[in-house]
């Protein structure tokens, strides 16, 4: 078992009383080991600045133990999310599409969890383990639309790409030599053809304006 | 029991005067809670693990106006005791 927070806090108790290492783990496994004790004594032991812990005496769950933090223990535990707020909805929040989405990530969770080797303790089968089935996550949602949004934004960039792709082979076909040898060739001959043309009707046209140029004025 | 009994114990156990085995206790708990906050998780041997949870947001309807209320998330702690002290739980 990881002893590495007991050790924490014994280091911590170790440096503010001046204690040796062992004396200090003494005092912090003595603490637990008063609250246990507490526990088979009187089925409940409340400790300042901690919390109650209650042994459950019922049949079916005999054994077992509920550990109520004191207020001030769970505020301080709940810090990093205490500025959230209840907030009422409007009627027009629609959040089905939102629980669709929830339900798919969570089987897909419980599918991923089956792979997960199983624990040695034995669960408490109080509400707190129960919520977190029932109700959806939002962030989880959230965070599935996210994932949903990048790949829909992939697949936009992987089409674009290909256009563009497209767009260039036609603008510069990547065609072999011999082929663009012929366009040159047949644009040569176009050419020639129509110097030939003009120089026809240059000759039909003004035949003493082509002599005069040709053999100067006499 | 009560704290008080419980200081009682705690300093017949160490072999402290109860206002020391007060300052100890309280100590403790303030370098436990801080082992939450920072760790997320607290395993002692043969007690328990303790474990900060995420209570995921949710939404809440009143089933008298119908009127949906978004449940922020929660950071909650859980306590599983372990297999040792359940055995002696039941054996009390």
């Amino acid at each position: 078992m990881d002893e590495k927070g007991l050790k924490n806090i014994a280091h911590a108790l170790m440096q503010v009383y001046e204690l040796k290492e062992v004396d200090a783990e003494r005092l912090v496994k003595a603490f637990f080991e008063t609250i246990s004790e507490g526990l088979e004594e009187d089925q409940y032991v409340r400790v300042a600045g901690l919390g109650t812990f209650r042994q459950l005496v019922a049949d079916n769950v005999s054994g077992q133990i509920l550990f109520t933090p004191e207020n001030r223990v769970q505020e301080l535990v709940n810090k990093p999310f205490a500025h959230f707020e209840a907030v009422v909805l409007n009627e027009s929040v629609d959040l089905e599409h939102l629980n669709a989405v929830g339900d798919l990530l969570a089987s897909e969770e419980k599918l991923t969890e089956k792979d997960e080797p199983v624990g040695e303790e034995v669960k408490i089968p109080d509400h707190a383990e129960e919520k977190p089935k029932k109700t959806v996550s939002v962030e989880i949602t959230e965070h599935a639309s996210i994932v949903a949004e990048s790949q829909e934004l992939e697949e936009q960039a992987k089409t674009v790409r290909d256009s563009s792709m497209r767009i260039e082979r036609q603008k510069f076909p990547l065609t072999d030599g011999k082929e663009r040898d012929g366009r040159l060739f047949f644009v040569l001959i176009v050419l020639i053809g129509l110097l030939a043309i003009i120089a026809a009707l240059v000759f039909l046209l003004w035949p003493e304006w082509l002599e005069q140029q040709l053999f100067g004025s006499t | 029991m009560n704290n008080q009994l419980f200081i009682n114990k705690l300093s017949d156990k160490v072999g402290c005067s109860p206002q020391e085995a007060s300052a100890i206790a309280r100590y403790i708990a303030k370098a436990v809670v801080e082992e939450w906050q920072s760790e997320g998780c607290l395993c002692v041997p043969e007690f328990g693990n303790f474990e900060v949870k995420k209570k995921m947001e949710c939404v809440s309807i009143d089933s008298e106006t119908r009127q949906r209320v978004l449940i922020p998330p929660k950071l909650v702690l859980n306590f599983k005791p372990s297999l040792a002290l359940k055995a002696r739980m039941k054996k009390s």
